[in-house]
């Protein structure tokens, strides 16, 4: 039994500490760094103008077809939001005023919600949502009765890169990350979009703002249909004046 | 009258048995732990290339390959290192018209589970997939096409830890000899100093990452073993 054990233990020592056979390894390490890009780009005028010059303007309004394209490229799941703000926060900021009057129902709080988006295409990546969750209906005729206040009016925050909340529109996405909340990764580049249509990467904006008569706005609300906390009721009406505000386009990790 | 070094005796006998038991089952264990592709030969027909006179050379050692994906287009159109890891092999043989070798890779996710991911270093987002060891392609070459799959990017398809690509495998008799130049897995003793076509290796890295993974920094280990085979 003790000469067993002694031949098992040369051998598996033998075994353990083998020399002289041809055996050798290299090793190469590979590191990858998968650094997250989100890439938008966007064609533009540096500044996007209304001039109400006209009787026929106020009624009618005055429309920026594709004043802006966005093309977007990530390598993650993506959302992207415009959004309206200002100096002031959630009203235009009024630059200058063309209007000496003490009238008390002349107003120069306007709502920033009174611009009008409209895209193309549309917002492939909001399922489950309830209320209006992009700016892809086209602009309601300012002819409308009684219209559908918000439909199109600019997401507006005062803290524009806390992205919109539940209910709020996106351009693409929207707030969630479960599936089809987010837009997948790709490009514009490479992206194929079906005949007819442009791809999810791939967006143009229009603008409209119709003041009407009395300049009350008639279109500007909330995504949930309301009045605006800011907005103009006749008889009051919008101060005549320069105003100016800014819209951002936010494209960020879907989230 | 018992002898008092007869315990003594015994006692030393039975602590060297056990320690020969233990280091018994160390060594079992050790093997068994062990389980990586490249093991040592049981013949000993060839040279060593560590102590002996067969050579084993990689360069650049070390050998680190950075993928660096910070910009859309290499996320398009994928980042590829060509010629990045060379190696070079010298086998002599110690008995004659028996020495024979292998050389193949495998991938080392350093232990990670699950085996079938890279090793994450760290995360830069929380949504996408962890990338797969099915991820990187290899491309290995020489001027006289010996390898496998000479020529051709290759993926670990078994997508799992360990997972082997052979480069020249263990093949039966007759040993393919050098200096054809024929596109045969040439696996007898050489040198790349006399037959550099046939005993030069030359490997090429890719990574087409695509939009889907989770960003963050992710390590893999690729390993080139050289073993005799019978």
């Amino acid at each position: 039994m003790k000469k067993i054990i002694l031949v098992f233990s040369f051998l598996g020592l033998f075994s353990a500490f083998s020399f002289g056979q041809l055996i050798d390894e290299k090793n190469v390490t590979v590191t990858m760094d998968l650094q997250p890009i989100l890439q938008l780009n966007m064609t533009t005028s540096d500044q996007v103008d209304f001039v109400f010059d006209d009787i026929r303007d106020y009624y009618g309004g005055i429309i920026k077809y594709a004043a802006t394209i966005l093309k977007v490229s990530s390598s993650v799941s993506w959302d992207l939001y415009a959004v309206g703000t200002s100096q002031a926060g959630v009203i235009w900021d009024q630059q200058m005023t063309y209007s000496t009057s003490a009238n008390p129902l002349s107003q120069n709080d306007l709502p920033l919600s009174l611009l009008e988006l409209h895209q193309y295409e549309d917002n492939q990546n909001d399922l489950g949502a309830l209320l209006i969750t992009d700016y892809s209906n086209t602009f309601q005729p300012t002819m409308t009765a009684i219209p559908v206040m918000g439909q199109n009016s600019i997401y507006n925050s005062a803290a524009p890169y806390t992205a919109p909340a539940v209910g709020q529109k996106y351009i693409n996405g929207m707030f969630g990350t479960g599936v089809d909340q987010g837009g997948e990764g790709g490009s514009y580049l490479t992206e194929v979009p079906v005949a007819g249509s442009f791809s999810e990467f791939y967006y143009t904006i229009d603008y409209r703002i119709v003041p009407s008569l009395p300049a009350t706005f008639p279109f500007a609300g909330t995504n949930a249909g309301a009045a605006d906390a800011n907005a103009i009721v006749s008889p009051q009406y919008a101060e005549p004046g320069v105003y100016t505000m800014n819209c951002k386009y936010v494209l960020l990790e879907d989230q | 009258m018992v002898n008092p070094f007869y315990y003594l005796t015994k006692i030393y006998r039975m602590k060297f048995y056990g320690n020969i038991i233990l280091l018994l089952i160390g060594n079992l264990l050790t093997n068994c732990v062990y389980s990586q592709p490249c093991i040592n030969p049981v013949t000993s027909n060839c040279a060593d290339a560590i102590a002996g006179t067969s050579e084993y050379i990689m360069t650049p050692d070390p050998c680190n390959v950075d993928f660096e994906f910070n910009d859309m287009q290499k996320y398009i159109a994928g980042i590829t290192y060509s010629g990045s890891t060379r190696l070079r092999l010298k086998i002599d043989e110690i008995i004659a018209g028996d020495c024979k070798w292998r050389l193949m890779m495998y991938i080392d996710n350093n232990g990670y589970l699950p085996n079938n991911e890279w090793e994450p270093l760290v995360y830069y987002g929380a949504s996408g997939t962890a990338p797969q060891l099915n991820l990187i392609q290899v491309k290995v070459y020489n001027g006289c096409g010996t390898p496998l799959n000479s020529g051709v990017y290759q993926i670990f398809a078994g997508n799992v830890n360990y997972d082997i690509l052979e480069i020249i495998p263990a093949l039966p008799d007759p040993r393919n000899l050098p200096g054809t130049c024929s596109g045969t897995q040439v696996n007898a003793p050489g040198s790349y100093l006399t037959d550099y076509n046939e005993y030069n290796f030359n490997i090429d890295y890719r990574i087409l990452p695509g939009y889907s993974l989770r960003p963050g920094a992710y390590q893999i280990k690729i390993n080139f073993c050289l073993v005799e085979v019978p």
